[in-house]
């Protein structure tokens, strides 16, 4: 055994993995990525700083560093869109001193995306600025920093690190932060890219409240924002800030040879689906079926333990903090079993430790003193680790960019290091299994950020005129000027702005309106999660998930605990929902009854043979009828019961495709008689019933897989199929976004609809299942309202062959007339 | 101002949450003419506290005339077709046409949709065709139940009020408050909302529900009680130990007998204050039109008044160049200055005369609330920390203006608007207002500074000196 655990520590392969792995089955190792070392490209300090700067570095600078510093020194905004560690901080703390030296009263603002990443960075950027000998401090200055620290903080510090949440607030109050404020040269945005979907539209009108607070105080500040790779770097920038951007993002730092180990786990002997990764139903068992293996959780669990007692150490990532906990006493049974019989020092990690717990964990990490860590992506941004051997990841992390990140956790400067990817079953991840492909390739996931949702931009219309009063001029911040008319006339009719734009329109409610801005939410109508029998840590939830999640009797899943909803109640100025701890062996399902109508579109394609794609707004009404239980163990299903609850409607985003009238029996006779579904005593012939099970099938699969292109939630995400819409007149596959006002993710699938069409298209034609009703891995969804069905895999691969077809076709762009605010 | 009448709301969640003293205090205070409730069970529970007041339950308004014989009168519907009784009232001189008549009803309803960026009037149709249809002559108010208090919207001649305290639906969270309106016969609404826990035992600093349940139990059921019990005595409560005892203890002191404790050794700055008061168009204000100054020294008051819509820096300049050449040095002390007046004057100065800006930046700023009532130095009496209830606390006799900031403010922005002799305010009477605030700040003050400290807290006298001040003074609140 020794020479085995010597082999994998020393060559740190796959081969070496599964070599030494323990009863290795023979396809557990299905397939290996090789990711090459990259040299460093370094440019002397001198040659874009000037000397009293360059001297003190006491080494060259990459590549991507000099070019960012070179724009910013011409006084553009930029982007540093590279690899996790490629040193971006030192970009703009050096470009900081730069300013601090011209300007002694000089200040900025460095914001993170949370409070961990501040603490840490705050140790940072002092440590440097000391190595540097800049005369600067920087201080955090958040939700829990200290009442008497504030002041001298706004009065002395040069760098204030905060947040966005911290900002909202703050902003109210600018008269104290004149001193900061008038003396801003520079804004830092660091992760920039997390700012997406609902979030990143709340922090880009945020911004552009803190850009005219600044420039209130004659402050124009040069923005930089440090980004992961992301597909559209300038874009996503220019429209979070409103600002122009240079994007540096050809990466100069050095990398070691990596190798990925795609990972299987075992075939599970009790007969396959023990309960799905994503709480859907099994399908039956089938032994090629990705549902017929254990779960991903375990499988990471023991490979992590396995190289852990190999002498190769190991973090592995989770996607839940509960995961964490289980995977690690798992890992440290599993090396009860293992040959080499030895003890293994297995840590969790996350953000419900102690920060205290926290502070040990990744000081035993940067010192080499612990065989294993399980951790949820706290441990993915910028905290300072060091390195380790080997990365193990129990699932794919719903981006490009998080894989990237988590895997590039392991090695050590240039050695090389070792991957393990644990796929789950579900659609994302087999799709990457069928085409690694994919984590390599050139297109990489736009960000989503999008400001049309009025109801997100009329609250912060609200606080701008509380921080001071709004004029025509204000247009440059929250126009065009119709929009920003018509929010101070919805504000004045509602007693809560007085005057106009002429004189100045000011805020005359409610102290505070910032405290009524949640930063993850488009309405203000958030529902409390609370629990009957102890704490939960939750945020609180919008009416749309409540309704469609947390309806009284619902089972649900947070943080691996399930829980049974035991109340939801909304007759009160603060709503709520009524959690309990449970322990059974069953899930919920929930029917809804779902229409779309007054659809507008804003843009439209015509693809010709009467094939139409368009993007626009619409009424979404869903009303969420009666739930059913279904017991995982033996299959059963108890219900329906009823759902008490009034239809919601939504005026929202939708992108939808309109196919040609006789659409169902082009797809019929392509698939013959033999494929079709069976309609069994549904409203449809078989022929109707396959089609419909086709239309459903692309909605789902579209929904399912667009994370693969867009960083958005496709749980903010809804569709609705139907052979014949009363206003389109054909066969209709609508997505819609499921919030208030729309979030923009929606209409980003309406720009990516080829990329999304041709990935739905090939994962749902290589699943191994063999049901043509699909599986969870392809078409089958835990959010259908209509229990998964009908769903037809030919059927669906059919319509979106013959989608792709006509997007191949010579284009006909018809751009509708947009709508003022579209 | 001939006369007004008065309208409080208590909504169920309020009702349900002040003791029968509670609310006997409550009434008592506002003193109003005519109560609004939900429900009948809720009309009965003021009966019950031997309450007179005319009552008015939403479940079932009634149509007429409820309150005000002359001058203003407040009249209700049960519906819209009940303007046609309403013009009959008119018709036979029951209403009096030449003041305003408010009409309450729950017809009306502000709906905003922010997706569509749209706020209408729901029920304006029939409520208007209504109106129209009864032809009446009188200038008219409408109050609406759907609305919270201090809504007031004219829509295109309509004019409509709000009077339900977390009606408004993008309205942040508020407690249950109870409402308080005063409606005057130029059409004037004033209102203001109360935490029903300043009234019976809940009012005292330290005493929330349970708390005030020990101490009823106890048999301490007044503020009265409670000040008068001795030293020690209050301990003898669960959950009371010498530190609660002494905050609840001279709470009820001061509420009781009308006067302040301080709390700590604190000193107020000497060196004759400056107090001062602004009136402005609104809460983030375009213009600073009139400022109020009462020099201690001197013990004279002047004000610095600038109508003129194009000339929005005159006050503050004028001001501005009074304090640097008479008063520099000498602190300037303000009601609730830390959080409005300090910073606007500040950002108004910068902006109009940044001559002085260095003068205002080195000013040393003094808010009386912020020190008494933040930073815990002084026991205030009042039903509430405003400066009014405080200095009618006190013993201050109010010129009785009949205005309040809210309604300067509403008037002046009318005047910004579209300056005219019609919607000219009467300048002498707004400075009287103005002068009132100072004066009432300037007894506050004298009677803070004269306070006993209570036992325990040594006294120490002289001014302290401007360094100390300028530290607190920037002690920081919730979200800063």
């Amino acid at each position: 055994m020794s020479d085995d655990r010597d082999r994998l520590a020393d060559e740190l392969t796959p081969a070496a993995l599964e070599a030494t792995y323990p009863d290795a089955e023979p396809d557990q190792l299905a397939h290996v990525e090789t990711v090459p070392a990259v040299a460093a490209d370094t440019v002397a300090p001198g040659d874009v700083l000037p000397a009293w700067l360059a001297d003190a570095l006491d080494h060259d600078l990459y590549s991507h560093q000099a070019a960012a510093l070179d724009a910013l020194r011409d006084g553009e905004n930029v982007t540093v869109a590279t690899s996790t560690s490629s040193g971006k901080t030192l970009v703009y703390a050096l470009y900081y001193a730069l300013l601090k030296r011209r300007d002694p009263d000089a200040r900025a603002l460095f914001v993170y995306p949370t409070k961990a990443l501040s603490t840490d960075q705050e140790r940072a950027l002092n440590d440097l600025f000391g190595d540097l000998g800049v005369d600067a401090s920087a201080e955090t200055y958040d939700g829990d920093t200290k009442a008497e620290r504030k002041p001298l903080i706004r009065a002395n510090r040069d760098v204030v690190i905060t947040n966005f949440a911290g900002i909202n607030h703050y902003l109210s109050n600018h008269a104290k932060w004149r001193d900061v404020y008038a003396n801003t040269d520079l804004v830092v945005i660091d992760e920039s890219h997390t700012y997406t979907g609902v979030h990143g539209m709340h922090v880009s009108w945020v911004l552009r409240r803190l850009r005219r607070v600044l420039d209130h105080y004659g402050s124009t500040p040069q923005f930089v924002c440090t980004s992961a790779t992301i597909g559209n770097p300038k874009d996503h920038s220019e429209a979070l800030v409103g600002r122009e951007f240079s994007v540096v993002e050809t990466d100069g730092s050095p990398r070691g040879r990596r190798e990925i180990a795609f990972w299987l786990p075992r075939r599970d002997d009790d007969g396959g689906g023990s309960g799905s990764d994503e709480g859907a139903a099994s399908a039956p068992a089938d032994a090629d079926a990705p549902t017929a293996r254990k779960r991903a959780g375990a499988a990471a669990a023991s490979v992590t333990s396995h190289l852990g007692l190999s002498g190769v150490q190991t973090l592995a990532f989770l996607r839940s903090r509960q995961g964490v906990e289980i995977a690690a006493k798992r890992a440290r049974d599993a090396a009860r079993e293992h040959p080499t019989d030895a003890r293994l020092d297995a840590k969790p990690y996350h953000a419900g430790l102690s920060k205290r717990k926290r502070r040990a964990v990744e000081n035993t990490l940067k010192s080499g003193r612990t065989d294993a860590v399980f951790t949820t992506s706290a441990l993915e941004l910028g905290i300072d680790i060091g390195g380790v051997d080997a990365t193990v990841l129990a699932g794919y992390p719903e981006t490009r960019q998080s894989f990237w990140q988590q895997i590039g956790r392991a090695g050590r400067g240039t050695s090389k290091a070792l991957s393990v990817f644990v796929p789950r079953r579900d659609a994302i991840d087999q799709y990457i299994l069928d085409d690694p492909d994919y984590l390599l390739g050139d297109e990489i996931e736009d960000a989503v950020v999008d400001v049309s949702n009025n109801h997100v931009y009329a609250r912060h219309v609200r606080c701008a005129a509380e921080e001071l009063p709004l004029t025509a001029d204000d247009a440059a911040w929250f126009g065009p000027r119709e929009r920003l008319e018509r929010a101070v006339s919805v504000w004045r009719d509602a007693g809560e702005i007085v005057g106009d734009l002429e004189r100045g329109a000011q805020y005359d409610g409610r102290p505070r309106p910032q405290a009524s801005i949640s930063l993850y939410a488009t309405t203000d109508v958030e529902y409390e999660v609370r629990r009957v029998d102890g704490e939960i840590d939750m945020e609180p939830i919008g009416r749309e998930r409540a309704y469609r999640d947390y309806h009284p009797g619902a089972l649900v899943m947070y943080d691996g605990e399930q829980y049974e909803v035991v109340d939801l109640a909304e007759d009160r100025h603060r709503p709520y929902v009524e959690l309990e701890r449970v322990r059974t062996n069953e899930y919920t399902t929930t029917a809804h009854e779902k229409r779309v109508h007054d659809i507008e579109a804003t843009r439209s394609r015509d693809l010709g043979d009467g094939y139409s794609l368009h993007a626009g707004t619409g009424t979404v009404e869903i009303d969420y009828t009666q739930y059913r239980r279904h017991d995982i163990g033996d299959g059963s299903v108890e219900g329906p019961y009823p759902i008490d609850l009034p239809p919601i409607e939504l005026r929202t985003h939708l992108t939808w495709v309109e196919l040609p009238a006789d659409m169902e029996s082009r797809v019929v006779d392509a698939l013959g008689p033999a494929a079709l579904l069976d309609a069994d005593g549904a409203p449809a012939s078989d022929a109707g019933w396959t089609f419909a099970g086709g239309l459903h099938g692309a909605e789902h699969g579209m929904i399912k897989l667009a994370p693969l292109e867009l960083r958005l939630d496709n749980s903010d995400m809804g569709g609705l199929s139907t052979p014949m819409h009363p206003e389109t007149g054909a066969p209709t596959w609508f997505i819609h976004d499921a919030v208030e006002g729309g979030v923009g993710f929606a209409h980003s699938i309406y720009d990516h609809v080829e990329a999304v069409a041709a990935k739905t298209r090939d994962r749902v034609a290589r699943c191994d299942c063999a049901d043509p009703t699909g599986c969870p891995s392809c078409l089958m969804s835990a959010q259908c309202g209509n229990d998964n069905e009908p769903l037809h895999k030919g059927a669906t691969t059919a319509i979106l062959d013959a989608v792709l077809s006509r997007l191949d076709a010579p284009e006909r762009e018809s751009e509708g007339s947009p709508t003022p605010d579209a | 101002m001939e006369g007004s009448v008065a309208l409080a709301v208590y909504p169920a969640t309020v009702l349900d949450r002040l003791t029968d003293r509670g609310l006997r205090e409550s009434l008592a205070y506002l003193d109003p003419d005519a109560v609004l409730v939900e429900r009948p069970r809720h009309g009965a529970r003021l009966a019950a506290v031997g309450s007179d007041r005319r009552v008015l339950r939403l479940t079932d308004l009634p149509t007429g005339v409820v309150a005000g014989a002359s001058g203003p009168q407040l009249a209700c519907l049960s519906t819209p077709r009940g303007f046609e009784t309403l013009a009959g009232h008119e018709r036979r001189g029951d209403l009096d046409a030449a003041s305003e008549t408010y009409v309450l009803s729950d017809a009306l309803a502000v709906d905003v949709d922010l997706t569509a960026l749209e706020t209408t009037l729901e029920g304006r149709a029939a409520y208007e065709e209504a109106l129209d249809g009864a032809a009446i002559d009188g200038s008219y108010t409408h109050l609406t139940t759907n609305a919270d208090p201090g809504y007031r919207n004219d829509w295109d001649g309509l004019a409509v009020a709000g009077v339900w305290p977390g009606a408004s639906e993008t309205s942040a969270s508020p407690p249950a408050r109870i409402a308080a309106l005063r409606l005057y016969g130029d059409g004037t609404v004033a209102s203001d909302t109360y935490d029903p826990g300043r009234f019976g035992l809940e009012g005292l600093d330290g005493v929330g529900p349970t708390r005030a349940a020990t101490l009823r139990e106890a048999g301490y059921a007044t503020k009265a009680a409670v000040a008068a019990s001795d030293p020690g005595e209050l301990q003898r409560c669960e959950g009371i130990g010498a530190t609660t005892e002494r905050t609840i203890r001279y709470s009820a002191k001061a509420r009781s007998e009308g006067v302040v404790y301080r709390t700590s050794a604190e000193r107020l700055p000497g060196n004759d204050p400056v107090f001062v008061d602004i009136e402005t168009d609104g809460l983030s204000p375009t213009m600073i039109w009139l400022i109020g100054v009462y020099d201690s020294r001197t013990e004279e008051y002047r004000s610095f008044l600038a109508t003129d819509p194009n000339a929005s820096g005159r006050a503050v300049s004028a001001f501005a160049e009074w304090y640097a050449t008479r008063a520099s040095g000498r602190p300037l002390v303000a009601y609730n200055g830390e959080r409005f007046d300090f910073p606007h004057l500040h950002e108004h100065v910068t902006r109009h005369c940044p001559e002085y800006a260095a003068t205002w930046r080195d000013a040393w700023t003094f808010d009386l609330l912020w020190w008494a009532s933040t930073e815990g130095n002084a026991v205030l009496p009042g039903a509430t920390n405003a400066l009014d209830d405080v200095a009618g606390a006190l013993g201050w006799e109010s010129a009785g203006t009949g205005l309040s900031g809210a309604v300067v403010g509403q008037r002046f922005r009318r005047w910004l608007a579209d300056p005219s002799r019609a919607t000219e305010l009467d300048w002498a009477r707004h400075e009287r207002y103005c002068e009132d605030d100072v004066r009432a700040l300037a007894y506050v003050y004298e009677a803070v500074r004269d306070a006993e400290p209570i036992a325990g807290v040594a006294r120490s006298d002289g001014p302290r000196d401007a360094a100390a001040t300028t530290t607190t003074q920037g002690t920081l609140g919730d979200f800063e």
